[in-house]
């Protein structure tokens, strides 16, 4: 029950409604005698009314509503009718019920008072709990910034670009190698804490941006009391006034010792690797520049002396010179592919789409040019366009068929077979031929380094083609395999990732 | 025999390969015109008439120089470099010679003006014959600027 009647809380409305209920009270007593049809005391209808306005509109309503009552009850209800001259017992009557009606509305009001009080006390004790959750909540999320900043080794900072004075969270003090609050925090401060080598460069970085407005980034290194050196990372954003100035800036810092550290480590084996590179760079060099020219001295003096000599020497001698210059023709080759293998990791991929239809067909026109006089039998069956590195894996095709080649030199007619297709997210590639193949209890020789399965009388070569196949196709993330069976031919297979999953 | 011009340079230290160079170059008629040299500095010192060469009559440029890389001194790279730098002997036909087989090499002697690039044969008859196709080219087909 509201005991403030909301809308018709104006002064107005209490006093009309008292007066209302007041009237109403003297019509139901009417009601009331004409059913009982006898004398009914007075006041009965009276009390109730003044109880009700005085509950329901007020102290000073409820004054109005006994003084109208009343009036009410001795201008109607006590004889005679009207004002004139009432008996001394309805007269004290009258005045009694006045003065109950007074009593009535004291109570009532204090009544209403103590109600009232009573909401707004439940009203003021709901704003403090909402106060209190909304501490709660914000002490929680302070408790949760402060952890995360401890856990990240991370703090937060104010500047006030104006005064120069900052706010430094908890954890920022630490990272400054200050004991918190030992201080005022000023950008003067701040300077005090930065490694002495470090600190011009970082005011010149933090002065430019704030001059700018911009956002800051920098880096320098704090001592410690007891000696040790991290290093830190600020960044800050500005917060503009309505002209776009910069008045302050917000930020955090976080330790990035760790980093720093990993970042040396790096930045050694970069060194290092760099340092190696350039040892096999000389290396190189040296075996290219220096071991051919004694090569061709053995083998042009050798020439020399069976064209001078030959006819002082018998066929044993000859042979044996023969030998000579068969080594020497072996070794050159051999240098020649021992620098290709080992430069093999150091050149950077160009990777781009390949036909290999039209590759394989470019090689193997290369590759008759050297070999007029075989008679071969290429078909080339459909290959899906490959994604990799086109003159390395075009030196894939030149291997792959040369051994082809090479190892059907017995057979006529000479088949070899390239074709490939697509397998899932590979595209595979192979190279058929009917030559004398190989045993496959030997595989795990034939992609080794100068590992040969047979004789250099039956087929000459040093054995690195298959090596230099492998490493180029695992330079691509492929994968390479074969199978083979004694005089009944060998395909080799290689595998690259799929062309699909680039763009051209 | 009739004092013939001197107008092919060979720079080339190994004396085998020179004794090669001039068997393919004498198959050609060409050894008679041959200048050897030894040293990357002697070289230029020939070319612009310096030092060693100073006093030498004026001399036309070579129609051909042969130059090996791999040359004490001062190397063929550096030779090939200040030959091309100068303007009165930039357009000197030169051919590199080299025991060298890197892709990343011969591209840098091409960049820096090598009109041709062999690559020295291990076996003495190919290199006789390659030298010998180089020098007639060179010498005599080419028309030296």
């Amino acid at each position: 029950m509201k005991f403030i009647l909301g809308p018709f809380n104006s002064i107005l409305a209490r006093y009309g409604i008292s007066i209302c209920i007041t009237v109403a009270a003297l019509l139901a007593y009417q009601v009331l005698v004409n059913l009982v049809g006898g004398n009914l005391p007075t006041y009965i209808t009276f009390y109730p009314a003044v109880i009700l306005s005085a509950l329901l509109t007020g102290f000073t309503a409820g004054l109005l509503a006994t003084a109208t009552a009343a009036l009410l009850a001795a201008y109607w209800i006590l004889p005679p009718e009207g004002f004139v001259g009432s008996s001394l017992p309805d007269a004290l009557g009258l005045a009694i019920f006045s003065f109950n009606g007074v009593l009535i509305c004291m109570v009532a009001e204090l009544y209403r008072r103590a109600r009232q009080k009573a909401a707004d006390y439940a009203a003021e004790m709901a704003v403090r709990d909402e106060r209190k959750k909304a501490e709660e909540a914000l002490r929680m999320s302070e408790a949760q910034l402060r952890l995360a900043q401890d856990a990240a080794k991370a703090g937060s900072w104010e500047w006030d670009l104006g005064t120069n004075e900052n706010v430094w969270s908890e954890e920022l003090w630490k990272l400054y190698g200050l004991e918190p609050h030992c201080c005022k925090p000023t950008y003067e401060t701040w300077r005090h804490t930065i490694h002495p080598d470090d600190r011009e460069k970082v005011e010149q970085v933090v002065q430019e941006a704030a001059t700018k407005g911009v956002e800051l980034n920098a880096e320098w290194r704090v001592l410690d009391r007891d000696g040790s050196l991290r290093w830190l990372m600020s960044r800050g954003r500005p917060l503009h006034d309505t002209e776009e100035r910069p008045i302050r800036y917000i930020g955090i810092v976080m330790d990035i010792t760790e980093r720093k550290k990993i970042e040396e480590i790096l930045r050694k084996h970069l060194l290092e690797l760099e340092a190696a590179n350039k040892e096999l760079d000389s290396f190189s060099y040296s075996v290219s520049h220096d071991l051919r020219a004694p090569l061709r001295a053995i083998d042009g003096y050798t020439r020399l002396i069976i064209n001078k000599y030959g006819d002082q020497f018998n066929e044993d001698v000859l042979t044996k010179f023969n030998v000579i210059r068969n080594s020497v023709h072996m070794m050159a080759q051999l240098i020649d592919d021992l620098l290709a293998f080992s430069q093999l990791g150091r050149k950077d991929m160009s990777m781009s789409k390949i036909d290999m239809e039209t590759l394989v067909r470019d090689v193997w026109e290369a590759l008759q040019a050297i070999n007029p006089s075989r008679n071969i039998n290429l078909t080339v069956n459909g290959m899906p366009p490959s994604y990799g590195d086109k003159s390395l894996i075009k030196q894939v095709y030149v291997n792959l068929l040369s051994n082809a080649i090479k190892f059907t030199k017995n057979q006529n007619p000479a088949l070899i077979e390239v074709g490939g297709h697509i397998d899932g997210d590979k595209d595979v590639y192979y190279v058929k031929d009917n030559g004398v193949g190989f045993d496959m209890k030997y595989y795990d020789k034939l992609f080794g380094v100068f590992q040969r399965l047979h004789s250099p009388e039956d087929f000459e070569g040093t054995g690195i083609g298959l090596a230099i196949v492998q490493r180029i196709i695992y330079r691509h993330e492929g994968l390479v395999w074969a199978e083979g069976k004694v005089d009944e031919g060998a395909t080799f297979y290689f595998s690259l990732p799929s062309s699909h999953s680039h763009t051209r | 025999m009739i004092e013939g011009i001197i107008d092919i340079l060979l720079v080339e230290d190994n004396p085998h390969d020179v004794e090669w160079t001039l068997d393919a170059l004498n198959i050609q008629n060409l050894a008679n015109r041959v200048k050897v040299l030894k040293d990357g500095a002697e070289a230029l010192d020939y070319i612009f008439m310096t030092g060693k060469y100073k006093e030498d009559d004026a001399r036309k440029n070579p129609v051909l120089i042969l130059l090996d890389m791999n040359l004490p001194k001062i190397n063929g790279h550096e030779v090939l470099q200040r030959i091309r730098s100068d303007k009165r002997t930039k357009n000197i036909p030169i051919v590199v010679l080299t025991d060298s087989r890197d892709e990343g090499e011969k591209l840098k002697y091409y960049d820096l003006g090598a009109n041709s690039y062999i690559e020295k044969p291990v076996e003495v008859p190919k290199f006789i014959k390659a030298l010998g196709e180089v020098g007639f080219y060179w010498a005599v087909l080419n028309k030296a600027p």
